[in-house]
């Protein structure tokens, strides 16, 4: 489980997030949905002790990020932004070194490897090289890679951005089976469907701060709209839309 | 430090898949070895030429003495000149034409300087070499003229000799030609040790961030020295084996270069030559990853490198020019120590081994300190995001 609590940080002038706090709790799906520009990537970066708070802190199961950032880290399997593999390794290269990086006993990692390409169906391309990956096979390797260690808690960033209907299908159903074997899943999104299909828990963020958080039900009434989607651009929207 | 491993290995893998790349590599380490056979070859041509070299002669009947004596001189043939000695000079029918005019005969017995002539092109290194030939065989002859004229008004020639310049030599004959002529080894070497990891280097390291991996590799829990590290081996071990490689090239070049040269290293001075540069191979890829963990991209990262392309060129004029005395001090300077370790080496002289030993000591102390620099950069913030 994840807890985030008054996350604060600034880049010059801009502040790009602004007193955040929320908690991906085990066996849940917490969607973090917001505008693009609205600190989603920060937040997480901050998640997964790439980048520093100025005020705030994140626990990972009780471990402190800042301060014992490795420890934290075992415990987080990420996706970050930047969907990028090795183009000149083959998907099953990529996955490997993530594995070894993480110090699994290499019978392990095959197992592992194989139940992936099952799951992922990505037999086809993943003894391939990365070069000439289509955007939802990178998009898949690059998720079992992030998974390899079985993390208890899973962080992806815009897991789905850009990928087709079937690719789309597939992510979601491993992410709803990775709550179901109880770990903490947190996603960030902009897309306001993806988040109500899947989430337990919702937090809304918009020019850095958190407008909104609760159950799909708990934020509709609190917008005091029918469709999600209109609760999310009064929440989120310019202030001449909302006025 | 087996997370150093890990990485070590992926990158040597991805190194090596990466063919274009090494090929320009080995291609740009060979390029040299290859240009001094031609020129050597070439140098050598020029050799032959001079010593069994034609000379059209115009205007022969104006001098027949003089004509007599460069006919005697051994591998100087006299042929009949061209109608047009500038032209054929211009158009390159002819290497140089000398010209003796009519009145030379008159000036020679009035005891005036009598004019000759010599049309050359020294814009041809050929031409060039053999007109400073035919120009000293005329000097001589002048001088035994002037020698018989005093001696028929019965003054001893030795007068207008008043000094014996005698030289005493104690560059050893072999440093000599260590010094001009192989300069270019050390030089050659210190450019593998120096560029050998520089593919890989900017690319595990620029290539990472420009891609924007490094955010996954950096959420595994490993500590960023030991990415560094594995890197740094990976970008290391490249320049080793391009710098052994280089020392290959040298034993060949050495073996077929023509002619003057004459020196034979033996083993034991190639084994020299290897420990000394190796620890500089690991100094030079340090510097690398350090100039990588800097660029944003690939590209920036070569930008880089050609900054610092000049730093394996200075010992080489420091040398060339004279600009350092050598003393003790001079061995322990990255870069310099090696270069004139290897010269040393070259010239047959001995180099202590515990100067060798600290040498590569404090390349690899250096190295060390800047890996950590590296290690510290390369987490920052402003690195890895900044775009």
């Amino acid at each position: 489980m994840i807890r985030v609590s008054g996350l604060r940080k600034t880049f010059g002038e801009v502040i790009a997030v602004d007193d955040v706090s929320f908690a991906a709790e085990d066996g849940a799906i917490t969607g973090l949905l917001g505008p693009n520009g609205a600190g989603k990537s920060t937040t997480l970066r901050m998640l997964y002790g790439l980048m520093a708070p100025e005020a705030g802190e994140v626990a990972v199961d009780g471990v402190d990020v800042q301060r014992r950032t490795m420890a934290a880290q075992e415990r987080i399997g990420a996706l970050p932004d930047t969907h990028a593999l090795y183009p000149r390794l083959t998907g099953r290269e990529n996955i490997r070194y993530f594995a070894r990086l993480r110090g699994i006993p290499a019978d392990v990692t095959e197992g592992r490897l194989d139940e992936f390409v099952r799951l992922l169906d990505m037999a086809d391309f993943v003894d391939r090289r990365a070069k000439g990956y289509s955007h939802g096979e990178r998009s898949r390797v690059l998720l079992a890679r992030a998974l390899i260690h079985e993390p208890r808690n899973v962080l992806l960033d815009e897991p789905t951005n850009g990928l087709d209907v079937m690719s789309t299908r597939r992510m979601r159903d491993l992410i709803r089976e990775l709550r179901g074997r109880g770990c903490a899943v947190l996603f960030s999104s902009h897309i306001m469907q993806e988040v109500s299909l899947l989430c337990d828990h919702i937090v809304i963020v918009a020019t850095g701060r958190v407008v909104a958080a609760g159950s799909p039900d708990a934020i509709r009434e609190a917008a005091g709209c029918e469709d999600l989607e209109d609760a999310f651009v009064r929440l989120t929207g310019p202030q001449e839309e909302a006025a | 430090m087996r997370s150093a491993g890990v990485v070590f290995r992926k990158e040597l893998l991805d190194g090596f898949r990466d063919r274009r790349a090494f090929i320009a590599v080995l291609v740009s380490i060979s390029i040299f070895p290859i240009v001094m056979l031609v020129m050597g070859r070439f140098a050598e041509g020029i050799q032959d030429e001079l010593r069994n070299m034609e000379l059209p002669v115009a205007g022969q009947e104006n001098a027949p003495a003089l004509v007599e004596w460069l006919a005697q001189q051994p591998g100087l043939e006299l042929t009949p000149a061209p109608e047009d000695p500038e032209s054929a000079v211009r158009n390159r029918e002819a290497d140089l034409v000398l010209r003796i005019p009519a009145d030379y005969e008159e000036r020679f017995t009035e005891g005036r300087p009598a004019e000759v002539e010599l049309v050359a092109d020294s814009s041809r290194t050929a031409g060039g070499a053999k007109a400073g030939r035919v120009t000293r065989l005329l000097e001589s002859y002048g001088q035994e003229v002037a020698a018989l004229r005093l001696v028929s008004r019965g003054i001893s020639p030795l007068l207008i000799r008043p000094l014996a310049v005698e030289r005493a030599e104690v560059f050893s004959s072999r440093r000599r030609r260590a010094f001009s002529a192989l300069g270019f080894i050390p030089f050659f070497l210190l450019m593998n040790a120096f560029f050998g990891g520089m593919q890989i280097a900017s690319d595990a390291i620029a290539g990472e961030r420009e891609r924007g991996s490094i955010e996954a590799l950096l959420l595994n829990a490993v500590p960023a020295r030991f990415l560094i590290l594995g890197k740094w081996a990976a970008a290391a071990v490249f320049a080793v084996f391009l710098t052994l490689l280089g020392i290959g090239t040298c034993i060949l070049v050495l073996r077929f270069m023509p002619g003057a040269l004459n020196i034979s290293p033996s083993v034991t001075d190639w084994v020299l030559v290897a420990l000394t540069a190796i620890p500089l191979a690991l100094f030079c890829s340090a510097i690398q990853v350090v100039l990588s963990t800097y660029a944003k991209s690939y590209k920036e990262a070569q930008t880089y490198f050609g900054y610092v392309a000049f730093l394996p060129m200075i010992p080489f004029f420091a040398v060339t020019f004279n600009w350092v005395e050598q003393g003790t001090w001079t061995a322990f300077i990255p870069i310099l120590g090696q270069h004139l370790m290897i010269l040393n080496v070259m010239a047959g002289e001995a180099v202590a081994a515990w100067e060798l030993a600290l040498a590569g000591l404090i390349a690899l102390g250096a190295a060390a300190a800047l890996l950590r620099f590296a290690s510290g950069l390369f987490v920052r913030e402003s690195v890895v995001f900044v775009r």
